[in-house]
């Protein structure tokens, strides 16, 4: 494998328990740098527990394996180091909080995972570019985070942080759900141009539309806590018309 | 009683720090801005204040309450605002101190068009007992009432709100909003909160409602994947749960001073999170 090559994330034979119940069975997948994956399967499978694995929720213990980000290990690592690291993960349901204006917590956010990179001015003329691409009027900096969102507001919001943070690596759980068509078209396609070689993503969905807008690199289909199929795009179109079962019984065989 | 007339748009800054009575006048057609200051001391035991404010037609008087009673083993507050016709009396309250603290505070809208604004916050810590009674009174039709409290308890600290608000009946086309929300941080904090409302007439809008809840693990998790330090969360998460009170006070330095205290107060509770 040459420098080039090296992957920017590794996930090394991951088992994970929630409140005693082993969820993960072993996962294991690289990521190279500027590369997309993504991971399909049924509901309970076990594919948002790796999403807050990865991200180091404190319920969702690791029992055995690694988590490489550059090559080094961030198994035991909070989710404040891996967001400072650059980790990302865009979540299926996000949280409301009262209180806390949109505009404080993206300085705080920014300030914290990027320093001193981006000056105030710097900051407000990069925060109003992103909310016009996402079609985000400017009254939402006002207004606590996530209360009174709608779906597709929440889903705007969290794109418009992976676009301030600029991730290495973007973690997205199902950014599709509860989404209108207008809603996933204009937060694919800013997902889409923010591909680059510095970013590499991992795509949590049920549904194959997300990927009609994010080409995929690699497509896994996760089956009891575990990957058990991999392809190429093309696996992604074949489980939309021939369905989990087929691929599970492909698994087994 | 100390009587006091207030000066049209210049701030005052009046402080009590031992027995206080007190009657305030906001003349007709001005607009006046005071900050009571409460500052009592550990010497004092007991502490009373009477405030009794008069505010006449078409007048308006920003009222910022600070009560900083620190160890004040006990503070009796007693507040009444009669406003006439056309008046406007916006109120923003915060009480910090003293180990036992009851507030009673009456509104009475007196004339027709007279509207009264109330934001509030109790901190409660340690081993403090913040109890605040506020009663609204419309006497007078198209008068209109807002009280929202925003109380933060921690340690063992008991917070009690109880709000009234009557429409009598004259008081046809009045409008009167309760909200309360109570922060609790520790698990041995107590809220109670009891909105009453007693309409006497029809045609009116009234609304209320009430919630408690804790930090939550949730939105903790969510601030610390964005970078954030548990502290940091913690402290974003319970600085923005005051802030619509915070926001309210027009001056300043004083809004500034104010969070800086709370601040200062969240980081010396030293009540373990779980």
């Amino acid at each position: 494998m040459t420098q080039s090559q090296q992957p920017l994330f590794e996930i090394k034979d991951l088992h994970v328990e929630v409140e005693g119940k082993k969820i993960l069975n072993g996962v294991s997948l690289k990521i190279l740098p500027g590369s997309v994956h993504a991971i399909m399967g049924r509901n309970g499978s076990g594919k948002s527990t790796l999403a807050y694995a990865l991200m180091g929720h404190p319920k969702y213990k690791i029992t055995q394996g690694q988590i490489l980000l550059e090559g080094e290990d961030i198994t035991a690592l909070s989710a404040t180091e891996r967001a400072r690291k650059r980790v990302f993960l865009g979540f299926q349901h996000p949280v409301g909080i009262p209180g806390v204006t949109v505009a404080n917590f993206l300085r705080a956010s920014v300030r914290a995972v990027r320093g001193s990179e981006m000056g105030p001015k710097e900051f407000r003329a990069k925060v109003r570019e992103e909310l016009k691409r996402l079609h985000i009027p400017e009254s939402f900096m006002n207004r606590s985070i996530n209360e009174g969102f709608s779906g597709g507001e929440r889903k705007r919001l969290e794109t418009l942080q992976l676009k301030l943070l600029e991730p290495k690596i973007a973690i997205l759980d199902e950014m599709d759900s509860g989404l209108d068509i207008d809603a996933l078209k204009d937060i694919a396609s800013e997902l889409e141009t923010s591909r680059s070689q510095d970013r590499s993503f991992l795509l949590i969905t049920h549904y194959q539309r997300l990927l009609n807008y994010i080409k995929p690199d690699e497509v896994h289909v996760f089956l009891g806590g575990k990957i058990v199929k991999s392809g190429t795009e093309s696996l992604a179109r074949e489980l939309e018309t021939r369905g989990y079962e087929w691929a599970e019984e492909a698994a087994r065989a | 009683m100390r009587k006091h007339t207030l000066k049209n748009r210049e701030p005052e800054v009046l402080h009590v720090t031992e027995n206080e009575s007190l009657e305030v006048t906001v003349e007709k057609g001005s607009e006046c801005f005071l900050v009571l200051r409460e500052e009592g001391r550990a010497a004092v035991g007991v502490l009373n204040a009477q405030y009794l404010f008069r505010v006449d037609e078409n007048a308006k008087l920003n009222l910022t309450w600070v009560q900083e009673c620190g160890e004040t083993p006990e503070l009796h507050q007693n507040l009444t605002i009669h406003q006439a016709e056309g008046s406007e009396v916006n109120v923003q309250s915060i009480s910090l101190g003293s180990k036992l603290a009851k507030m009673q505070a009456e509104t009475h809208l007196n004339g027709p068009n007279a509207k009264t604004h109330w934001r509030m916050s109790q901190i409660g810590f340690d081993q403090q007992i913040l109890d605040n009674n506020v009663a609204v009174y419309h006497h007078h039709p198209s008068t209109e009432s807002c009280v929202e409290s925003f109380n933060i308890v921690g340690g063992e600290a008991k917070v009690l709100f109880d709000n009234l608000v009557k429409i009598d009946p004259a008081g046809k086309k009045s409008k009167a909003l309760q909200t309360n929300k109570n922060l609790l941080i520790s698990k041995r904090a107590f809220a109670r909160s009891v909105p009453q409302l007693e309409i006497q007439t029809d045609d009116v809008e009234c609304r209320h409602g009430s919630t408690t809840s804790t930090v939550g693990d949730d939105q903790l998790y969510y601030l610390e994947s964005r970078g954030l330090t548990p502290d940091q969360a913690r402290s974003m998460l319970v600085d923005g749960f005051a802030e619509p009170v915070l926001q309210s006070i027009p001056q300043l330095e004083l809004r500034n001073e104010i969070r800086a205290k709370l601040r200062t107060r969240l980081l010396e509770e030293d009540t373990p999170w779980n």
